[in-house]
């Protein structure tokens, strides 16, 4: 039974993959290495034999050379962990007539495309809140996968205690209450965590474009809600928009977070570029 | 004058839902438009303004409400009617019709200019009295009523099959002593020789002139005279009008209503012309009326009866006297008296004889035969048993001898009255009894018979007897046989006996006689010789328009003297009457005189009312309204913004999906099997309803199959159980048939799968599960196995011969054992046709009787379920070698019989 289940939310798992590895192969990526010798594959320096080295460590090849005794020291890799979390709330399921697909979709498939390069980083990644612990290499991939594919609810994350020094990247529409959102991630930020946010939005949640006598229904909560006149209520709306936008980009500058937008009328590539650059300047 | 009036006039008390259909639009304002909206929570938030129901604009509240309105009045019909001026005068309108047979053709024009006539009485408020001069059984009564009860009744009139009888009509209404306003005569235009006279008779009864009213496009009737006997033809006589139509084409038509022959009529200027009609004999007799075709009246058509039915009859005499002295032969009376009636015929031989009675002879007369030849007998009584009848005369040879084929029983010798040595005095005739087909005849009185023979007193010899003498000896006896007759003239055919023969009584004794009989060619007997009934009652009456219809139970009987006299009358409906197998008809007798023209009165043209519909026009402002509020109901619910191309774009693929579906092929349910069984090659097993030999066929296939993707390249699926009644055969390259003692011949609906399925290649592999049995010997399972066999179209069998491609399409074997050992394996005698045919030379069929199918069966760790008889793991062996063999054979076909692979052979054989 569990087998079949999990067989049938693999058969859908190619397409994403794909998708997030197509996105991230366009980006080049950097030297992710610690910039310093130690444990590690590739090849950093060679440096003179000096008392007190293993004989073991001595590079007969290139001291054969010259008279010196060489050492050859690779680079220090030692890999960071990237925790990753994307909203699976139903409200993800959106896309108005003016997006180009669903927000889970490009919430998603930004994560799996982080971790996809994370993973080419020799970096550990795990989804925040899943049973699962941190792994590399393409097993973790699948298994973040498969959690994204889970079906769950849930709109915010579990205030987790992380390690120290790990990075968290948190995907979500951010349209809860704001008071809610902070109180989830300062246990997160507690532990010196570098956080990013990225809200993900349709166009037509910034906009309200409908005009006439409109009922709203919502997504996640049965309620709904009776417009007769639409055009009358945009400007007010927009205004309430942004103010919730507001409230989000301070608690994430307080967390000392970063904070991106992404918005699903607009190419994945562009946010991910973004996120890169922050992600990777640490 | 011209008035509004409503066909459905009760469709208008809609109007009064017209307030609620006002009070619920009022209240339902147009559907929102429905989004499902994330950021909910912030609009919630944002909750200002009270939410209130719209209204729906005033507007299209008065668009709704006048569509309604418009589609109530539109169903109630409104018609503008312009009078035509038909109503000048007031009091009761005496509204006189013509409803003789000259009005039928054109029945519903004059319902119509009726019901007009009645509607310009109505507006007036005039009562009505509707009075029609045909002649009626019971006197009628003439009130006056409203006028929407005579609409009623106009409605329901119909023309009758009769002559107009006017003056008659005037006699009543002159004992009626009505007071009228004034009188409208609507009249069929025929003079019937009493027009003037009732217009005066009115004239003088009213003191006022009637109006006189015509259909607007007159068209006078046409009408048939009595048809005639014209040699072998039948004459027919077409009467018209001197201003009718001057051309018509006449039908004869069956009873079954097959037109026989069409014939057609041109008068040029002659009021009435002649055709005949010209049919065989055997046609002729199945005509049952004539008609003028399209005339659809009483009087273009006339019924024929019996009497028009030619007969044949063949007379038959044991003296040849005829050249001679033809008074004295025994059959010229008899020949005088039918031959108006009959085709008469004297077969010379018995070979004419037999020819014509297979023609279907209507009557043969005997006369003075006393013993036929067995020969002639044996031919008549079964011709006599389908309906003929067979008429004898008395005779001296009669009175020596009879054979079986008269009436009653005789006695020797006759009887002699007023003779010499008799004190007896000729007899006379005793009256005919009502129930005799001689009733009504009347006896001519000088007839006195002298002798005659004697029947042996029976109990039901007065049955039998039709006439008899005044002393009660039988004259004329009959008898039924089968479904004809056998009448026996106790006295000769000639005047020797009796001066019957001479006297007109004969002949009309005789006519009825042959009325008796089937008509020529019919010898089926479809008729009863019922004698029995006495009196002729209804069978099917004439309609004003000349259609055959049942007859009202009022009909009362008519004895045969009045038949004969009858000409249709209100009492008499023209029609067909019968008793017995006898038939009557009665008919309008019209002559050239009952068509000439009303000429001598002024005839006004009733022209039809002009009315005038509203509804379509009503129907269609519905209908532009109804678009009106549909393109209101648009642009209220906001359809006209950004959302316009989408939604148009999504109809137009919703219905060129929903084409797409409609027209897309139904999944048949048995596609997913057949889908699974083609992508891989199986075994199949045949089903044989009995669980254990399924599972041990399943098994021993699924075995072998594991032995075969061991040991050869052959990759074969799980094996499949095959219903062979239901399930489709041609899949499997092998069919493992075990059969069972109580194994029963498939349907032939499977047999004939079976046949295709062999002659397409495939191979079936009987198994007889028989212990040292043989496919040759008889055994309970080869019985079955026969049975099974029995209806298919099996090529002739052999055991395997030592070449065969099955002892080494895989191994070479010499025998071929399953769990049991010496059973030999049957298969198709080989020939060079069956070598070279579709199936490569591979067998259909393969019987063997082993069980193979236990030998090879394996438990799920591999190890064999059943134990081999006698029992050695090498027989086992041999055992999966035989299914391999039988397999490959059946996949790959002889080529292992090629001649390339001889030497390889020879050398593994060590040769």
């Amino acid at each position: 039974m569990l087998s079949h289940r999990a067989e049938q939310l693999t058969q859908t798992l190619p397409p994403l993959l794909v998708k997030a590895e197509r996105i991230a192969a366009t980006i080049v990526l950097g030297v992710h290495g610690r910039r310093r010798a130690g444990p590690g594959e590739n090849f950093w320096q060679y440096r003179n034999y000096s008392f007190g080295d293993s004989t073991q460590r001595i590079d007969w090849h290139r001291s054969a050379k010259s008279d010196a005794i060489f050492i050859r020291d690779n680079e220090w890799q030692a890999a960071n962990t990237l925790w990753l979390w994307s909203n699976s709330n139903a409200r993800m399921d959106f896309k108005s007539i003016l997006g180009h697909e669903t927000k889970r979709d490009a919430a998603q498939t930004l994560q799996l495309a982080l971790a996809s390069l994370a993973i080419r980083g020799h970096e550990r990644i795990g989804s925040l809140g899943s049973p699962f612990r941190a792994g590399v290499g393409k097993p973790a991939l699948r298994q973040m996968a498969d959690w994204c594919l889970t079906p769950k609810d849930m709109s915010l994350p579990k205030p987790t205690a992380l390690q120290r020094r790990s990075a968290a990247v948190l995907i979500s529409d951010f349209l809860d209450d704001p008071e809610d959102i902070k109180k989830a991630l300062s246990p997160l930020a507690q532990t010196g965590v570098r956080g990013h946010l990225i809200q993900i939005a349709d166009p037509a949640e910034e906009t309200l474009p409908y005009d006439g006598r409109v009922e709203f229904l919502g997504l996640d909560v049965p309620q709904r809600f009776l417009a007769s006149k639409t055009e009358n209520l945009r400007e007010k709306y927009m205004m309430a928009y942004s103010a919730q936008r507001e409230a989000i980009q301070q608690i994430a500058s307080r967390l000392g977070w970063s904070f991106t937008l992404h918005r699903t009328d607009q190419p994945l590539t562009r946010c991910l570029q973004a996120l890169y650059a922050k992600v990777s300047d640490q | 004058m011209s008035n509004l009036s409503f066909i459905t006039p009760l469709a208008l008390w809609g109007l009064a839902a017209l307030p609620i259909i006002w009070w619920l639009l009022r209240f339902t304002p147009p559907r929102p438009q429905s989004v499902k909206f994330p950021p909910l929570r912030i609009l919630l938030k944002l909750k200002s303004q009270e939410q209130t129901p719209d209204k729906t604009p005033w507007w299209l509240l008065l668009l709704r409400l006048g569509l309604a309105a418009l589609l109530i009045i539109a169903i109630a019909h409104p018609l503008l009617r312009k009078g035509n001026g038909t109503n000048t005068a007031s009091g009761p309108l005496l509204l006189i019709v013509d409803d003789g047979w000259a009005a039928a053709k054109s029945w519903p024009k004059r319902q119509q200019a009726l019901q007009t006539i009645i509607e310009d009485a109505r507006e007036a408020s005039r009562p009505i009295i509707l009075a029609t001069t045909t002649p009626k059984a019971n006197a009628a009564d003439y009130k006056a009523v409203a006028a929407s009860d005579a609409l009623n009744t106009v409605r329901a009139l119909q023309p009758q099959a009769l002559k107009t009888d006017r003056l008659k009509l005037l006699n009543e209404l002159k004992l009626q002593k009505l007071v009228v306003g004034s009188v409208t005569w609507l009249t069929d235009e025929l003079d019937d020789a009493s027009g003037q006279n009732f217009a005066g008779g009115l004239n003088q009864l009213f003191s006022q002139l009637p109006t006189i009213y015509t259909l607007d496009a007159g068209d006078l009737p046409l009408a048939l005279a009595r048809p005639k006997i014209d040699n072998a033809d039948i004459s027919v006589t077409t009467l018209r009008s001197a201003s009718g139509p001057t051309k018509a084409v006449i039908n004869a038509t069956a009873g079954n209503g097959r037109i026989l022959t069409e014939v057609p009529v041109d008068f040029g200027s002659a009021t009435s012309a002649t055709v005949s009609l010209s049919l065989p004999i055997e046609l002729r007799n199945e005509i049952q009326s004539i008609a003028i075709a399209a005339e659809n009246n009483a009087g273009a058509k006339q019924l024929l009866d019996d009497r028009w039915r030619r007969k044949t009859v063949a007379v038959q005499t044991s003296t040849a006297q005829e050249a001679a002295q033809p008074l004295l032969s025994p059959l010229h009376y008899v020949t005088k008296a039918l031959a108006p009636f009959a085709d008469i015929v004297q077969p010379q031989s018995p070979t004419e004889l037999k020819a014509s009675l297979e023609a279907g002879l209507s009557m043969l007369v005997l006369a003075d035969i006393g013993k036929m030849p067995k020969e002639s007998e044996d031919q008549i009584t079964p011709w006599v048993e389908k309906g003929g009848v067979l008429l004898r005369f008395s005779g001296q040879h009669l009175a020596a001898a009879t054979d079986q084929l008269v009436p009653v029983k005789l006695r020797d010798g006759d009887r002699n009255l007023g003779s010499a040595l008799s004190w007896e005095t000729p007899q006379t005739m005793q009256a005919f009894a009502e129930k005799s087909p001689f009733a009504g005849i009347t006896i001519d009185d000088r007839v006195t018979i002298s002798r005659q023979v004697l029947a042996e007193p029976e109990p039901d010899l007065a049955d039998k007897t039709w006439a008899s003498l005044s002393d009660g000896t039988p004259l004329v006896t009959a008898q039924k046989k089968g479904k004809g007759l056998i009448v026996l003239f106790h006295v000769t055919a000639n005047a020797d006996w009796s001066n019957l023969p001479l006297s007109g009584t004969f002949v009309e004794m005789l006519q009825r006689i042959v009325d008796l009989s089937p008509a020529a060619g019919s010898n089926v007997g479809t008729k009863s010789n019922d004698t029995t009934a006495t009196t002729f009652s209804a069978r099917l009456v004439l309609s004003g328009s000349g259609e055959l219809t049942s007859p009202k139970t009022t009909i009362s009987p008519l004895t045969t003297t009045e038949i004969d006299s009858a000409t249709a009358s209100a009492k008499i409906p023209a029609g067909l009457y019968s008793r017995g197998g006898q038939e009557r008809a009665v008919n309008l007798e019209l002559t050239a005189a009952d068509l000439l023209p009303i000429t001598s009165l002024n005839l006004q043209k009733l022209k039809p009312p002009e009315t005038q519909s509203f509804a379509p026009q009503l129907f269609s402002a519905a209908a532009m309204l109804f678009l009106l509020d549909c393109l209101a109901a648009l642009i209220l619910g906001g359809a006209f913004r950004k959302t316009i191309n989408t939604s148009a774009a999504a109809l137009v693929l919703s219905l060129v999906l929903a084409g797409l579906i409609s027209y897309s092929k139904p999944v048949r349910a048995d596609d997913q099997s057949d889908m699974q069984a083609s992508l891989e090659t199986h075994l199949a097993y045949v089903k044989t309803n009995d669980a254990e030999i399924d599972a041990n066929s399943e098994l021993g296939l699924k075995g072998l199959g594991l032995i075969l993707s061991d040991r050869t390249s052959a990759a074969l699926g799980d094996p499949a159980g095959i219903d062979i009644e239901s399930d489709n055969l041609v899949f499997y390259p092998l069919l493992y048939w075990p059969v069972t003692e109580a194994a029963q011949a498939p349907s032939d609906a499977a047999l004939q799968r079976l046949e295709s399925f062999m002659k397409n290649g495939g191979t079936i592999f009987f198994d007889l599960r028989d212990n040292g049995g043989d496919f040759s010997s008889n055994s309970s399972t080869s019985d079955a196995l026969r049975r099974i066999l029995a209806k298919l179209d099996i090529p002739p069998l052999e055991p395997v011969p030592d070449n065969h491609a099955l002892t080494k399409s895989f191994y070479l074997l010499k025998a071929f054992p399953g769990r049991y050992e010496g059973g030999p394996l049957w298969v198709e005698t080989l020939t060079a046709d069956t070598t070279t045919n579709t199936s490569d030379g591979v067998s259909g069929i393969i019987i063997g009787s082993n069980d193979y199918a236990a030998a090879w069966a394996l438990d799920d760790k591999g190890q064999p379920l059943n134990a081999m008889i006698p029992g050695s793991d090498r027989q086992r062996e041999m055992a999966f070698r035989v299914g391999v063999n039988i397999v490959m054979y059946a996949l790959t076909g002889n080529y292992k019989t090629d001649q390339v692979h001889i030497p390889a052979l020879l050398e593994r054989l060590g040769q």
